[in-house]
């Protein structure tokens, strides 16, 4: 129960805050991004929605993943004898090489606008 | 069938000849040249089959029967139907442990024994502290002493013992950048990396049982094999056991693909100072193969919920304990909403304090 009440709580603060920004925010305009600072503040919030939704999810498989069946074994470097194991060869020859070549982004061709 | 050797320019595909001025193999296609050593490392590994080869030899005792058989309890008298395979069980009537010794004499008695050292009372306990910690268990499933059957368990297991020799190659790649006025450039180094090594490995345990699951039976490793002593049918005493119904031979299949993993990473391993290695082909082969009939100690724990069994094992050595859980769907929920509410308040005040700043 009262993880439910914090869990509310804390979603209404979250909500509250939004509103109170965008409603303080309504009238005013950003130039360089072309849009009114209401509309970007409710963009954030559901990009921060969506981002917490990811974590809950992450969250909920790892709790999840100590109940699965366990697994087959793969490997047996459990029953290596000590340090029995001995590297008897080793090449490393060079095949060849591969080269690639970019223009360098300069001022003139960077695609920024002047200020 | 003779071997066909095909000479391609590793770089763009295009048929390569030798070069007599160069001394060298050179593609007409791209220019590159490669030396006779190098071609003859990649022909030599295009042509390796790539597969695991093994000698285990044959077990003594290798064969499999079914059906079942009767016996008549010495204590009360009822007659005790069980499987043919089966070495020792207890009367259904009377409870009065039976060993069967007929299924583990002579040619059937298994090598080696390693004795419980857990009883029914540590394994009841290491269930209740496996349950700890795990906060989407249904409160019911963990108040609710739901244990149906707890069994002490001798399970029969194969154990693999052997010299590996194994070989690998891998396609490695180097890379620098550098810069002029004009352009960046970008030098990828292609090599050809191959590794040969060899390891012992002992006593690799693969359960015999095909009535164990696979999974439970690998998950309970490790068992320590400094107490394992000669089998005496006087150990099976109050125990449930059967005779292996999965022969040596196909249970070594599990024990190379482990043994394969094993190389293959170790001679990964040994591969350094590269930005991307991809492995080409390799090959396994394991020799001086020798096998061990064992019975090792399994507690065994059976547990009903909504009409569900779920199943426990621990090993009745060292108390590992491994199992399935089932899930609350509605603490799932819960756990989900507080975890994705505190993110989401996390980030917003994070996002606010980096407004303020700027």
């Amino acid at each position: 129960m009262k993880i439910k009440i914090i869990v509310s709580l804390i979603m209404a603060i979250t909500l509250v805050t939004c509103l109170s920004a965008c409603v303080c925010a309504a009238d005013q305009y950003d130039p360089v991004r072309q849009d009114s600072v209401a509309v970007q503040i409710v963009k954030t919030e559901l990009i921060i929605l969506a981002i917490s939704c990811v974590i809950g999810l992450l969250v909920i498989l790892a709790m999840k993943s100590k109940h699965a069946p366990p697994k087959q074994n793969t490997t047996a470097g459990g029953n290596l004898k000590g340090k029995s194991f001995v590297l008897l060869s080793h090449r490393d020859m060079f095949m060849y090489s591969t080269t690639t070549r970019t223009p360098r982004q300069t001022q003139q061709n960077s695609g920024r606008r002047p200020r | 069938m003779d071997k066909v050797l095909d000479y391609k320019c590793p770089c763009c595909g295009a048929a390569i000849a030798f070069d007599p001025r160069a001394q060298e193999l050179k593609c007409a296609s791209c220019g590159n040249t490669y030396s006779v050593e190098l071609m003859s490392e990649l022909c030599d590994e295009a042509n390796s089959d790539g597969k695991t080869t093994s000698d285990w030899g044959t077990y003594k005792c290798d064969g499999r029967a079914s059906g079942t058989v009767t016996y008549s309890c010495r204590f009360c008298g009822a007659e005790i139907e069980c499987d043919v395979n089966t070495v020792a069980t207890e009367c259904v009537y009377c409870g009065n442990p039976i060993v069967i010794s007929d299924t583990v004499s002579g040619m059937n008695s298994p090598d080696v024994i390693l004795p419980f050292k857990l009883d029914r009372e540590s394994a009841k306990t290491a269930l209740i502290n496996y349950y700890n910690g795990k906060k989407l268990l249904p409160d019911e499933f963990k108040s609710e002493n739901n244990i149906e059957r707890i069994r002490g368990v001798y399970v029969p297991y194969w154990l693999y013992n052997c010299h590996s020799h194994a070989n690998a190659t891998y396609d490695a790649t180097r890379v620098h950048s550098w810069h002029d006025s004009r352009y960046n450039y970008v030098r990828t180094d292609h090599f050809l990396v191959s590794r040969t090594g060899g390891a012992d490995f002992a006593d690799i345990p693969v359960d015999a049982s095909s009535k164990m699951p696979d999974n439970y039976m690998d998950a309970l490793e490790p068992f320590d094999f400094s107490g394992a002593v000669p089998f005496r049918d006087g150990y099976m005493a109050g125990y449930v056991a059967d005779r292996y119904d999965v022969d040596s031979l196909s249970g070594s299949s599990r024990a190379e693909l482990r043994i394969e993993n094993t190389m293959n990473s170790l001679l990964r391993d040994t591969v350094h100072g590269y930005v991307s290695v991809v492995k080409r082909r390799g090959s396994v082969q394991n020799s001086n193969g020798t096998v061990r009939y064992a019975f090792l100690p399994v507690w065994i724990l059976n547990t009903r919920y909504k009409d569900k069994t779920y199943l426990f094992a621990m090993n009745g050595q060292t108390g590992k304990m491994v199992g399935e859980l089932p899930v609350d769907k509605g603490k799932a929920a819960k756990f989900f909403a507080i975890a994705a509410a505190v993110s989401m308040a996390v980030i917003n005040v994070i996002a606010l304090l980096a407004l303020l700043v700027r």
